[in-house]
C-alpha cells in the first residue's frame, strides 16, 4: 500500500480545491443557463405573462346625456348602479350561494331562484351575472356579507324620477342601456355619447398605480319642449276625466302654435318608465303619434278652412240642411241628435256642427280641392319627423278615388285616420294666421357647454292669414255659444271645435262606442296655446265631445293660464305704474284714478339672486353689483354657470361666482324679470 | 542574524545601531487627485441611481395618489348624481300638489285670487317693488 503520507498536503488541497470549483462552477453554470433560458428564450412569453397580470385595459361607458323639460327640470338621468356577478367556477356549494344571495335581495322569485341557479351551477363558467343593477343600500349588503364567489360590478342605470310624468315621450331604456321606445329610442345616438379607454397597471395586490386613459365622451344633453308642470296637468285631468266617464282611455297633446313646441303630451293609461316590463305592451304605446282614430267634426275645422280659403262659402253663406238628413245610393247620414237645422249659415254649420252641411260643403269643394287641403293640413303624413319613433302617417285615400261618399265622410271627418298630434298641428295652423308649423319634441341639444337650439320649422302655408281669421271667428262662437261651451275659459276669449265620431268595433261602427274630442286654442286672437282632449269610449252616460272633451280641456286651460302668466283677455285689468322706493310705506303712482284706493302688498324679504347666465360678464356683474353682491368671474366670454343659483336668498356682501366661457353658439336666454 | 550596520563602540565591541527605518509615505498628488475622481464619479454614478430610483418611486406613490384621487371623485360624482335623482323625485310636480293639498290644505288660487297684471314694457330691477293690487 502506498503510504499516503508521502503524498505532499498541497496536492491534497490542490484537488479538494478543484473539485469544490468544478462544484460550484456547475452550480453557477447551471444559474445562468436557467437565466439565459428565461430571460432570452422564454422572454416573450414572460413577458406577455407579466403584462396581462399587471396591466389592464378596460373600456369606459359613457355617461348617458340626460333629458330635461324646457325650464330645465330633470326628467332622465342616469347613475352608477351596482349589478350582482357571481364566478360559477369557484362555487362548490351553489344552493347555498343562491340563498345567501336571495336573502340579501329579500324579493327572489320562484321563476328567479331557478334561473340563479341554473346559472351558479354552469360550473366552467367564469362570470354569470344575477341580478343587474339593484339599488346601493342592497349592493352595500351583499358586499357586507362577503359572500365567496360572488360580487358587484358597476353599471349605469336609467332613472325617470318623475315615474310616469311624459313616460310615452321619454320612453325608455332596456337592460343594454339602449333606447328601446320614445326620445331615449330616437335620439339613442346622440344621447349615448362615446365610449372611452383606459390603460391601468396594478400591483400584486390589485391596487392601480398608474392610468393612462381616454375619457368617455358623455352623451348629449336633450332639452324637450315639453313643460313638466303643463304635462302634469294634462296627464291629471286626462286621468280624471277618463276615469269619471269610465272611459277606455284618452289623450291630450298642447302645442304652441306659434312654434310648433308640444309643450305636452299625454296619454292614459300610461305607464312607469322605471319598471317598463311590469307593462302591457299596449300602455306602452304613445297612443298620440301611434294610433289613429276618425276625428268626427272637428275635421270639419279643414273642410270649413277649404271653402273659405276656396272662396266657395263665405262665413254668411247659406247652406241647405234642411230635412236633417242626407241620402246617397243607399247611404243616409243623419244629424247628430237627429236635429233639422233647416237653412243655416256657413257659420252656423260649423257653430252647430250640422253633418249635413259640412257633406254639402265637402261635395260643392269637390275630391280634389278637399283632398289637397287635407294634405296641406298635414293628414296622411308622418310630422313629428324622426323626434318620436313609430309615428304613423295615418290612414287617407288618395282624393282622386274618392266617389260621392268619400267626399260625404271626409267632410265630416270620417273615411280619414288620424292621429292627435296630427289634429293638434293642423288647428295650430289656424291659431297661428295659416302657417303649418312642424311639431317637435326636442327644442335643444346640450354638448358640453354648447347649446344648439332647434329651430322652428313652418312646413307649408296652409291657409292664409285672412281665411285663418275667419276661422278663428267661426271657432270663437262654436265655444260661446255652440256644442263647446262647456270650454269656456272665464276671462279667455276661447276658439274651438267639439268632435264625436262612432268607432269601429269588429269591422262596423259601433252604436255604443265614441271618440269625444276638442280641439281649441286660447287666447284666441293671440293664442299662446292649442289644446287637443280625446277620449275613447267614455260609458258614463254622455258620449259628445261636447260634454266629455271640452270640459277636460277647460281645467287644462284655466291652470295652463296662470302657470303661463298669460293675462286674461276679457276685461283685463288696467296696467298699473308702480314706483321702486326705498321705502315701502311712501305711496306709489297710480296710472289711472280709479277712485279705489288700491290695496298695496309691499314684496319684502331678502333680495334673490338674478339668473345671469347667457350674459357677458360686464352686464352680469353690474347687475349682482346693484344688489349688492361682489362677483367672482373664473374664465372669459358669457357666462355659463353661476353660484349661488338663480332664485336664491342672498345677502348683500356675499360673493357670487361666475364660469365664463367662450360659447359657439347660445342664444342667450331673455333677460331675467 | 539580523545584519545591522555595525559601529564599533570605545571598547571596541559590535553596538547594534539603531536604524530609524520607519518608511516615510511621500505623498503622492497625482494618485490623490485620480482618487478623488472617481470619488467623485462614483458619487455622481450612485446619486444618479438615487435619483432615479427616487423619482420611480414618486412615480408611482403619485401613481397611486392620482388614482385613490380618481376613485374618489368618481364616486363623489356618483353621489352628486344620486343626489339629483332624489332632487328631482322631490321636486315631482305630482309630489309637490300631494303635499300641497293633503298635509298643508292649500288651494289652487281662483282667478279672483291671483291676477295677471300685463307688464307694458320691460323695467330694470329695482331693490324692491310695491306691487298694487286691486
Amino acid at each position: 500500500m502506498a503510504d499516503t503520507s508521502d503524498r505532499p498536503w498541497n496536492a491534497t488541497v490542490r484537488e479538494r480545491v478543484l473539485l469544490a470549483a468544478m462544484l460550484f462552477a456547475t452550480w453557477g453554470v447551471a444559474i445562468e443557463a436557467r437565466l439565459v433560458y428565461l430571460q432570452v428564450y422564454q422572454h416573450d412569453v414572460l413577458q406577455a405573462r407579466a403584462q396581462n397580470q399587471v396591466n389592464r385595459r378596460t373600456t369606459l361607458e359613457p355617461r348617458r346625456g340626460d333629458i330635461v323639460d324646457r325650464q330645465g327640470r330633470t326628467l332622465a338621468l342616469s347613475v352608477d348602479a351596482e349589478s350582482i356577478c357571481a364566478v360559477p367556477s369557484r362555487i362548490e356549494d351553489p344552493a347555498a350561494v343562491l340563498e345567501a344571495v336571495c336573502w340579501v335581495l329579500g324579493d327572489c322569485t320562484e321563476r328567479e331562484r331557478q334561473e340563479y341557479l341554473d346559472r351558479l351551477r354552469k360550473n366552467k363558467k367564469d362570470f354569470a351575472y344575477l341580478r343587474r343593477k339593484v339599488t346601493r343600500s342592497v349592493a352595500g349588503l351583499l358586499v357586507a356579507q362577503a359572500i365567496p364567489a360572488v360580487y358587484t360590478q358597476p353599471e349605469p342605470r336609467r332613472y325617470y324620477p318623475n315615474r310616469e310624468l311624459a313616460a310615452h315621450v321619454l320612453g325608455y331604456v332596456n337592460l343594454d342601456n339602449k333606447g328601446a321606445s320614445g326620445i331615449e329610442q330616437s335620439y339613442n345616438s346622440k344621447v349615448s355619447g362615446r365610449p372611452g379607454s383606459s390603460f391601468v397597471e396594478i400591483d400584486a395586490k390589485g391596487n392601480a398605480f398608474s392610468r393612462v386613459e381616454r375619457a368617455p365622451i358623455p352623451g348629449d344633453t336633450l332639452e324637450l319642449t315639453v313643460d313638466a308642470y303643463l304635462q302634469y296637468v294634462a296627464e291629471r285631468e286626462l286621468q280624471i276625466g277618463v276615469t269619471a266617464n269610465r272611459a277606455a282611455g284618452g289623450s291630450v297633446v298642447i302645442m304652441d302654435p306659434r312654434s310648433g313646441e308640444i309643450l305636452a303630451l299625454a296619454n292614459y293609461p300610461s305607464f312607469n318608465p322605471n319598471a317598463y316590463g311590469d307593462y302591457p305592451e299596449d300602455q306602452r304605446r304613445n297612443r298620440a303619434v301611434q294610433e289613429i282614430y276618425e276625428p268626427g267634426s272637428t275635421f270639419k275645422v279643414v273642410t270649413a278652412s277649404a271653402a273659405i280659403e276656396e272662396r266657395v262659402f263665405a262665413p254668411d253663406d247659406m247652406v241647405d240642411a234642411s230635412a236633417g238628413v242626407w241620402r246617397s245610393g243607399s247611404r243616409t247620414v243623419r244629424e247628430a241628435k237627429d236635429h233639422n237645422y233647416g237653412v243655416l249659415s256657413f257659420t252656423n254649420v260649423i257653430v252647430k256642427s250640422s253633418n249635413v252641411g259640412a257633406i254639402k260643403v265637402g261635395l260643392t269643394l269637390g275630391a280634389e280641392r278637399l283632398g289637397r287641403y287635407v294634405h296641406r293640413f298635414g293628414f296622411g303624413t308622418r310630422v313629428v319627423f324622426g323626434d318620436l319613433p313609430g309615428e304613423t302617417p295615418g290612414m287617407l285615400a288618395d282624393p282622386s278615388r274618392w266617389g260621392v261618399s268619400t267626399i260625404a265622410s271626409v267632410s265630416m271627418g270620417y273615411e280619414v285616420g288620424v292621429t292627435p298630434v296630427q289634429m293638434a298641428a293642423a288647428v295650430s295652423a289656424v291659431a297661428n294666421g295659416g302657417a303649418y308649423m312642424q311639431p317637435r319634441i326636442v327644442k335643444a341639444r346640450l354638448h358640453g357647454t354648447t347649446r344648439a337650439e332647434v329651430t322652428p320649422v313652418e312646413l307649408r302655408r296652409a291657409i292664409a292669414p285672412d281665411t285663418a281669421s275667419t276661422l278663428v271667428t267661426i271657432m270663437e262662437q262654436v265655444v260661446d255659444h255652440g256644442t263647446g261651451t262647456k270650454a269656456q275659459v272665464p276671462g279667455y276669449t276661447v276658439a274651438g271645435k267639439t268632435g264625436t265620431a262612432q268607432m269601429i268595433v269588429g269591422g262596423r261602427y259601433s252604436e255604443t262606442d265614441y271618440h269625444a274630442s276638442f280641439i281649441g286654442f286660447l287666447p284666441s286672437r293671440q293664442p299662446a296655446l292649442a289644446i287637443l282632449v280625446l277620449v275613447d269610449a267614455p260609458h258614463a252616460g254622455r258620449h259628445y265631445g261636447g260634454d266629455v272633451a271640452a270640459p277636460i280641456f277647460q281645467t287644462i286651460a284655466v291652470a295652463a293660464m296662470r302657470h303661463l302668466r298669460i293675462a286674461p283677455t276679457i276685461n283685463p285689468a288696467a296696467p298699473v305704474l308702480v314706483r321702486a322706493v326705498a321705502d315701502p310705506v311712501d305711496a306709489f303712482v297710480p296710472a289711472s284714478n280709479t277712485g279705489r284706493a288700491p290695496r298695496v302688498d309691499v314684496v319684502t324679504g331678502p333680495p334673490t339672486v338674478p339668473d345671469v347666465r347667457g350674459l357677458a360678464a360686464r352686464e352680469a356683474v353690474r347687475r349682482l353689483a346693484t344688489l349688492g353682491l361682489v362677483a367672482r368671474v373664473t374664465g372669459t366670454g358669457t357666462v355659463i354657470d353661476q353660484d349661488p343659483a338663480a332664485g336664491s336668498p342672498i345677502a348683500p356682501g356675499r360673493a357670487c361666482r361666475l364660469w365664463l366661457d367662450r360659447l359657439i353658439i347660445w342664444p342667450p336666454p331673455a333677460p331675467p324679470q | 542574524m539580523a545584519r545591522t550596520r555595525g559601529v564599533t563602540d570605545a571598547s571596541g565591541f559590535a553596538v547594534p545601531k539603531d536604524v530609524q527605518n520607519h518608511p516615510v509615505r511621500e505623498f503622492d498628488r497625482v494618485r490623490q487627485r485620480e482618487l478623488w475622481w472617481w470619488v467623485l464619479v462614483v458619487s455622481v454614478l450612485v446619486g444618479g441611481l438615487l435619483l432615479l430610483t427616487w423619482q420611480h418611486y414618486q412615480f408611482t406613490d403619485l401613481g397611486y395618489g392620482i388614482e385613490r384621487l380618481t376613485l374618489a371623485a368618481a364616486a363623489e360624482e356618483s353621489a352628486r348624481r344620486h343626489l339629483l335623482v332624489e332632487e328631482a323625485t322631490l321636486r315631482s310636480p305630482q309630489r309637490i300638489e300631494e303635499i300641497a293639498t293633503t298635509q298643508l290644505h292649500m288651494v289652487a288660487p281662483t282667478q279672483t285670487e291671483a291676477v295677471v297684471i300685463e307688464r307694458v314694457r320691460q323695467a330694470a330691477q329695482p331693490s324692491r317693488t310695491l306691487v298694487a293690487r286691486r
